[in-house]
């Protein structure tokens, strides 16, 4: 059942009129069946995969809550995020191996093929690991204490609004929303419908549409020039940014509708002035959750390298980041790059500050478009089956050829599918701009339902972020 | 009432209402004012078959019939039904209209050389899936959604589709239509090299016949429900590279022969007109020269079938 779906919104209807129903525990066994029954309808085995896992989480968190003796509250929580670690990879790496076009080595895929392993990554499973090693990290850490209701617990592992692709959710945030009553007011109510309309149309006005023009420039076995890949570049970013914005506003509208407000995504990555300021507004709950449980950790064990220490740590960050979301090369690139960038960024942000002291408007400037421009190079990266691919498509863009006939430039796609694209785009900017924040508003609403239906195109697939 | 008006409940009718009536005029607006008056793409020439009453003479098939006639150039009151990625589920819909049809004018059905259950794309039939046959043929291609039975809703993700055939059968710049058959201003010159290729690709593939005992029997129960009406079945002519790994030529064979035998069927057999090159897109589609020459050619064979009734069989 994917968020932007008919049978979703069917059910997500029926649990909302139930909650408005029930009350107290039975609201929370309510929310807790129907995530059981929202990942049972994706695959019932990877259900059970999940239960287990959420299972051993809570055992863990038990144990650790209990023990106070520093050497066995270090071993139980060694083994437990040993454990989530270890699932987790294992189904990258099975799922990378399985899935020939993007393994990092054929000849590995092939022998699996050939052993009969197929494996599918569970709905969510990267989401899921990374709540409990958070939930777990703040136990160990006396930073936040594990409640007592178990109900509670299996309910922030598998809240079905963000159990596909999160956000990530803070213990110490949401468990104490999911402890209090499942009601609504009235203007949540309002914002929750304008968010759902939101999303929807970011989906399908903007990421299904610009996912169009993308798939045929890099589809194409045309020799396309240099403008037709630079617009394929510039549309697939903006189509990732539309998909996962949209599938996150889905995601925190379903959970408004129950009264419970979770941590959003974004924050105008398009406004950012240096690659260190877009992760801060990209992806905000992943980024957060790998710098204060992955890099201010290594940070602190790489202390000693001074300045080393902090390029090492972001470089090994960004990589991990890139792995997470798919094991193949053009995802560990893209990571590195980032890493880079960051340590660029931090070992000349005193020159930096020096050169724009007189003028800080043109370093906002020029550092908006230096950002622009490197997340949409780096980027160009991830809609390539591969790295050879994504190299080809570097070398026609540099190559700076003029189009042979208009319909190249469309991508033969035709003027009309071609310029509804920016018409899009330029609803969506506008849209984007009364929505800060977002806006309890009939007419917006309104001008959402329109736009969806008259410009709206249906999915290829499902939203990007839910396959990692 | 005024706090009616104003509360939260209130609007959300208000908004309710006009979404619905933005939605409904937009559907009637895409219905009667594109689909119904503009027979030159795919959802327009569905609904004019189904709803028109001109005496033309129709043409029904898959995308290699649609590419073949040219009305003009065959000199006959000729309809290029024919479709993009059509299988006999799309030609017996537009069949079973057309025979429903106080009509007597011949009824030409371009023949597939292989079996494939495909509507192609799905937009051209939303606008009647109200249609009985239409909603059994989306079914058993698995092609239904209960959404396009929803005036206002079933246009969604199509309303762009519908504006890019209504603008350029508006402007006419890139391509003009003539009753079903489409010529394009700048469709690309022949290229020798290209063809090449396709020959090789076909040579290395082969081609064949394969059998649709379903789709035969549900023509031949159609052809036998309309005495009163010359069915002209047309296997249409495709490049020799074709023929030089083609399986299944005794069923093919076989097949003629079976056609043959019905009452009220001519049968024209152009699969062995060996025509030049640079007269095909591919090696199954003719482009428009070709097209302009074999739809001269059918026109001839035409007059002749129909002037002569005891006529069966045609051998190019």
């Amino acid at each position: 059942m994917q968020l932007d779906s008919a049978p979703y919104f069917v059910f997500l209807g029926i649990v909302w009129l139930l909650s408005r129903i029930t009350s107290g525990r039975a609201t929370i066994g309510l929310l807790l069946v129907s995530s059981i029954v929202f990942y049972a309808a994706a695959n019932p085995i990877h259900g059970i995969v999940v239960f287990i896992v959420l299972l051993g989480n809570y055992a863990a968190a038990r144990a650790l809550s209990a023990e106070q003796e520093t050497g066995s509250r270090n071993t139980i929580f060694a083994l437990a995020v040993a454990g989530n670690v270890g699932l987790l990879t294992f189904f990258k790496l099975a799922n990378a191996i399985w899935q020939p076009n993007v393994a990092l080595s054929p000849r590995m895929s092939s022998w699996v093929l050939n052993a009969g392993g197929r494996v599918l990554l569970p709905l969510g499973i990267s989401y899921i690991s990374f709540q409990m090693i958070a939930y777990l990290t703040d136990l160990y850490r006396k930073t936040f204490s594990a409640g007592t209701d178990t109900g509670t617990f299996f309910l922030f592992g598998s809240f079905f609004p963000y159990i596909s692709a999160g956000p990530i959710q803070r213990a110490s945030q949401v468990m104490p929303l999911l402890e209090e009553k499942y009601r609504a007011s009235g203007n949540q109510l309002a914002t929750a419908v304008s968010l759902i309309l939101f999303g929807l149309f970011q989906k399908f006005v903007i990421a299904n549409r610009l996912a169009l023009y993308v798939h045929q420039v890099y589809s194409s076995d045309l020799p396309l020039s240099s403008i037709p890949v630079a617009l394929g570049f510039i549309l697939s970013a903006l189509q990732l940014y539309a998909d996962f914005s949209g599938y996150t506003d889905i995601a925190l509208g379903s959970a408004l509708l129950f009264g419970v407000k979770l941590a959003g995504n974004f924050d105008r990555p398009l406004l950012a002035e240096s690659v260190t300021d877009f992760w801060r507004r990209w992806h905000i709950s992943l980024s957060t959750w790998l710098r204060d449980y992955l890099y201010m950790p290594l940070l602190i064990r790489l202390r000693d390298l001074k300045t080393s220490g902090i390029f090492i740590a972001f470089i090994v960050t960004f990589l991990i980041c890139g792995a997470w979301h798919k094991l193949a090369w053009t995802w560990v690139l893209f990571g590195l790059l980032h890493g880079i960038a960051l340590s660029v960024e931090f070992a000349t942000r005193k020159v930096r500050r020096n050169w724009f002291i007189t003028s800080p408007s043109l370093q906002g400037l020029l550092g908006r478009a230096y950002t622009l421009t490197f997340w949409v190079l780096t980027n160009a990266l991830l809609p390539a089956k591969d790295l050879h691919q994504a190299f080809s498509m570097f070398g026609r863009l540099f190559s700076f050829t003029l189009p042979h006939n208009a319909g190249e430039i469309f991508a033969y796609q035709g003027p009309v599918l071609f310029l509804l694209n920016f018409v899009a785009l330029a609803v969506w900017f506008m849209l984007a701009k009364t929505r800060q924040p977002p806006r309890v508003s009939m007419r917006f609403a309104l001008a959402c339902s329109v736009l969806l239906v008259f410009l709206g195109k249906l999915p290829e697939g499902n939203f990007i972020y839910v396959q990692f | 009432m005024s706090s009616f008006r104003y509360s939260l409940w209130g609007k959300t009718v208000v908004g309710i209402g006009i979404l619905l009536s933005v939605l409904l005029g937009a559907d009637m607006l895409v219905t009667y004012g594109v689909i119904a008056r503009h027979d030159s793409f795919e959802a327009g020439k569905v609904w004019h078959c189904l709803h028109s009453q001109d005496q033309s003479i129709p043409v029904f098939g898959a995308s290699n019939i649609r590419a073949a006639f040219a009305p003009k150039e065959s000199g006959l009151e000729l309809f290029n039904y024919a479709m993009n990625g059509s299988s006999y589920e799309v030609t017996d819909v537009l069949l079973r209209a057309e025979l429903h049809k106080p009509k007597t004018t011949p009824v030409v059905i371009g023949m597939s050389y292989h079996v494939f259950h495909d509507v192609g794309d799905v937009s051209k039939f939303i606008p009647v899936a109200w249609n009985g046959d239409v909603r059994e043929a989306l079914f058993s291609t698995h092609a239904m959604s209960w959404r396009f039975l929803i005036p206002g809703l079933r246009y969604f993700g199509y309303y762009d589709w519908y504006l890019k055939d209504y603008v350029s059968d508006l402007l006419q710049t890139t391509r003009r239509v003539d009753r079903g058959y489409e010529y394009k201003f700048n469709a690309l010159p022949f290229n020798a090299q290209q063809f090449a290729g396709a020959v090789q690709k076909r040579r290395e593939t082969g081609y064949g016949y394969s059998e649709d005992p379903e789709a035969t029997k549900t023509l031949t129960e159609r052809i036998r429900s309309a005495p009163n009406r010359k069915f002209i079945l047309v296997y249409p002519p495709i490049h020799e590279s074709c023929f030089e790994r083609f399986e299944g030529w005794e069923k093919f064979q076989a097949a003629l022969q079976y056609w043959r035998n019905l009452p009220n069927v001519v049968v024209l057999d152009y699969s062995n007109l060996r025509y030049p090159d640079m007269y095909f897109v591919d090696t199954m589609h003719l482009n428009q020269r070709g097209a302009a020459e074999f739809s001269r050619l059918f026109g001839q064979d035409f007059q002749r079938v129909t002037r002569d009734d005891h006529t069966r069989v045609v051998q190019q």
